[in-house]
């Protein structure tokens, strides 16, 4: 599944997760696609290795023997904005929700599909160089499958047809293009676009379908906008047309 | 309010009215027998005869007449008037005033009759009213255990008994409280009790007047929760003939304030009734009767008497409403403790149930598993599409393995305390596009398509586990699906739900399941969940999800071939 090559030199990544048997297979996974792996089975370890090896990303279980992965995240995410994809076998909503809101980049449940957990960790990645190399609006056009939002004329076409957004509609899309690939929580994303004293998640959940309307060729089946209940929506990063990223997750 | 306090109020001023009509009427009765005793005597002193007897004619007269008036003082001024008129009448000279020796022997023999009649007619009298009231009383009991009877549910006999003491107490405001208002749980009943307050004093407000009061208490009464008792019936009923009765006073403003609650709460403690003046200036006093059943205090009835006191039948009627009432509240808590008994029991047999099927399914594919892997470990030179297959097989197992867990959690979640979810508003919408999601990535082999209505429709639920509903219902179509089969989820508005289809191409339901497709076990008491691995029991959880979330779940087979599953969800909103 390894597209384009996606560094000269190897990409770092570091494993926090207790459990030997994931740490085998995980290593195997992605030592096969290319990157440089290096795991710790206990939290402070962790967040001593992402101190001294600055890795690339962080795969970080929630579950650890010493300490609640989310106190390494946040002690992470306390001097680095690297990413970090949380795997955890935690389904609840709200446990998501926390770690995202404690600044995970993204958040994968166990069992996961190989493949489902390559995809976001290339999204991850592709995230990050991007803000880290245009240090802005990925220059101005972001494009994803048919869509194209263009930040400098304001406008937004689908499949080549221009498509009308009130101001707030066009402010969601936009904080949605900018973290393509990345879960964004409910609360996240009201206190990005109506302030910090604004609570009802009512008023997105309107917005939300109507944007949905008004690019999704089916509403009930959206290519471009993806809702994670209970947690957020996640606009795709998949530049090319059809073809969902975790498809492949039963071969 | 306005009907029946002004029907009050004029009983009030009738009953003046009332008691001078009866004082004429007698007095009227008193003249007529005496003028017939007259003209009676006139007539045999005409025809002649019966000399001996004419005074007896009088005596007679005042007879009846303390016989049938009500009082003795009707007797004794008949008396008084047939002995003057024996007088003037019979005893000779006639038609003078002559007070001879034998006037003041023939008064006192008519007093005599007259104060002997009038006693022995008002024992009879009172004979009969205690006779009356015993079986008034009796009626009562048995009207009101015929009701308590019908009643099913602590509400409804409550507001059975503030509708009964409504009609027997009216005007008097009245607050029930079911428990005690100053226990911290106590809070629930504090802010209907609280809302309900302002209900009994609007209507003062604006009458001004006593007895327009009732509607608001009543509906105090509604709310506030409460229960009633024994009156010792003496002792409160001393205590409240001697209260004084303002005219016109504001009733109900005690009920519910704060110092009502410390009054009450102290009631709950003692089980004992007793009254209080909750203004020590004003004689607002209120009656508390405390519902007791082996020294527990059920509830308290609190009775405001400043407009009118309670007289001794009202005590009585209390009492008797009260007793009846603890009986059937305590047979209410009783049949209430055995329902949450039959509940755990039913509780109970789901798990047991789940536990059973659960760990047969679970061996099968674990199985299947160990035997496929340890296959590929020992067999070398295995050919690779075997090797393949075996591998694909250990997938397979362990993904279903994964949706197994899924929904053991899922029924943990739901039957952890009474099948209460925590529901919140989500986009329908939206868990149908999570699911179709999930449900594709799992069967590749099926093509599943959405629709959703134009008008977003916003469901309250715990998406998490409407979305195992879908997908456990998506799985069930992908199983029963021909290759590439076409299977159909569809949601749309059928007010007052959200309703959810969805449908597939595949054999339909088998008609030996038809009735019983959400039973996780057939009645022989073996699992469901053998003959179609897992879709029992999937089945079975989506029936209990729905259901917890006051929905209906339906599985037809479709007129075109294939099966289809509806699932209704009440729409949120006002």
């Amino acid at each position: 599944m390894a597209e384009e090559g996606l560094a000269p030199h190897k990409l770092k990544i570091l494993l926090v997760e207790d459990e030997m048997v994931i740490v085998h297979f995980l290593s195997t996974i992605l030592g096969a696609e290319g990157y440089h792996v290096i795991y710790a089975t206990k939290g402070e370890e962790g967040a001593y290795m992402a101190a001294s090896h600055r890795p690339d990303l962080l795969l970080l279980d929630l579950s650890l023997p010493d300490m609640d992965g989310l106190d390494v995240l946040k002690a992470v995410r306390a001097w680095s904005d690297m990413p970090i994809i949380v795997v955890s076998a935690r389904a609840e909503e709200r446990e998501k929700v926390a770690a995202l809101d404690s600044g995970a980049n993204d958040y994968v449940t166990k069992p996961f599909g190989n493949s489902e957990l390559l995809a976001r960790i290339r999204s991850a990645l592709r995230l990050y160089m991007s803000k880290k190399n245009a240090r802005g609006d990925g220059g101005g056009l972001f494009s994803a499958k048919e869509l194209r939002l263009d930040y400098v004329k304001r406008t937004l076409t689908v499949s080549g047809s221009p498509v009308r957004l009130t101001p707030t509609e066009y402010k969601i899309l936009v904080l949605l293009s900018q973290n393509a690939g990345r879960v964004l929580t409910h609360d996240f994303i009201i206190r990005k676009i109506w302030g910090p004293y604004a609570s009802d998640s009512q008023v997105l959940r309107v917005n939300m379908a109507n944007i949905r309307r008004k690019i999704e060729p089916n509403p009930a089946d959206p290519q471009y906008i993806l809702t994670e209940v209970g947690v957020g929506y996640r606009m795709t990063d998949d530049p090319k047309a059809p073809g969902d990223d975790c498809e492949h997750v039963n071969r | 309010m306005g009907l029946r306090g002004l029907r009050a109020r004029y009983a009030q001023l009738s009953d003046q009215a009332e008691g001078w009509r009866k004082v004429a009427l007698n007095l009227g009765f008193t003249a007529v027998v005496l003028c017939a005793a007259i003209l009676f005597v006139e007539l045999l002193v005409i025809l002649n005869i019966g000399e001996s007897s004419r005074a007896m004619v009088y005596i007679l007269a005042v007879l009846i007449i303390s016989c049938v008036t009500p009082d003795y003082l009707y007797g004794l001024i008949a008396a008084a008037a047939a002995s003057i008129a024996c007088d003037y009448f019979v005893t000779e000279p006639r038609m003078v005033f002559s007070f001879t020796r034998g006037s003041p022997i023939t008064l006192l023999v008519m007093f005599g009759a007259a104060l002997l009649t009038s006693a022995l007619t008002e024992q009879i009298k009172a004979q009969a009213r205690v006779a009356r009231d015993r079986g008034r009383r009796w009626q009562l009991i048995s009207e009101i255990n015929e009701k308590l009877l019908s009643a099913r549910g602590a509400d409804a006999i409550i507001s059975l008994a503030n509708e009964n003491m409504d009609a027997h107490l009216a005007p008097r405001p009245i607050v029930f409280y079911r428990s005690d208002p100053e226990r911290a749980e106590g809070d629930e009943n504090h802010m209907p009790g609280a809302a309900a307050a302002d209900a009994v004093n609007a209507p003062n407000a604006v009458d001004g007047q006593s007895a327009a009061a009732l509607d608001g208490p009543t509906a105090a009464a509604n709310y506030a929760n409460g229960s009633a008792t024994d009156a010792p019936n003496g002792q409160s009923g001393a205590a409240c003939d001697q209260l004084a009765v303002p005219k016109g006073r504001a009733l109900g403003r005690v009920f519910l304030t704060e110092a009502e609650r410390r009054r009450v709460h102290r009631i709950f403690q003692r089980g004992k009734a007793e009254n209080y003046n909750f203004a020590q200036d004003k004689p607002n006093d209120v009656f508390y009767f405390p519902m007791m059943s082996n020294n527990n205090v059920l509830g308290v009835i609190g009775v405001d008497c400043t407009e009118r006191p309670l007289s001794q039948s009202d005590l009585a009627y209390l009492s008797i409403l009260t007793g009846q009432l603890s009986l059937a509240i305590e047979l209410q808590n009783l049949s209430d403790a055995q329902s949450r008994i039959l509940f755990d029991a039913e509780k109970e047999k789901m798990r047991s149930t789940l536990l059973r099927s659960v760990s047969h399914d679970l061996r099968t594919p674990l199985t299947s598993i160990i035997g496929a892997a340890g296959a590929i470990l020992e067999q070398e030179g295995m050919e690779l599409s075997v090797r393949e297959r075996l591998l694909r097989d250990i997938i397979e197992n362990a993904q279903w393995l994964v949706r197994m867990v899924e929904n053991i959690l899922t029924i943990t979640k739901i039957s952890e305390e009474s099948m209460a979810i925590q529901k919140t508003p989500e986009a329908a919408e939206e868990v149908v596009a999570q699911a179709v999601t999930i449900a594709r990535r799992r069967f590749p082999d099926n093509l599943i398509h959405a629709r959703v209505p134009e008008e977003l429709l916003i469901v309250p639920m715990d998406a998490t586990l409407i979305s195992q509903v879908l997908i456990n219902l998506l799985e069930n179509a992908a199983k029963n699906s021909p290759e590439r089969g076409m299977i159909l989820v569809d949601l749309r508005k059928q007010a007052p739900y959200a309703r959810f289809e969805i449908s597939d191409e595949g054999g339909g339901i088998p008609d030996e399941l038809e009735g019983r497709l959400f039973e996780s076990y057939l009645p022989g008491g073996e699992p469901f969940v053998n003959t179609e691995r897992g879709a029992g029991l999937g089945l079975s959880i989506c029936q209990t999800i729905v259901r917890a979330h006051g929905g209906q779940i339906e599985g037809h087979n479709r007129d075109e071939g294939g099966a289809k599953f509806v699932v209704l969800l009440p729409l949120g909103g006002d």
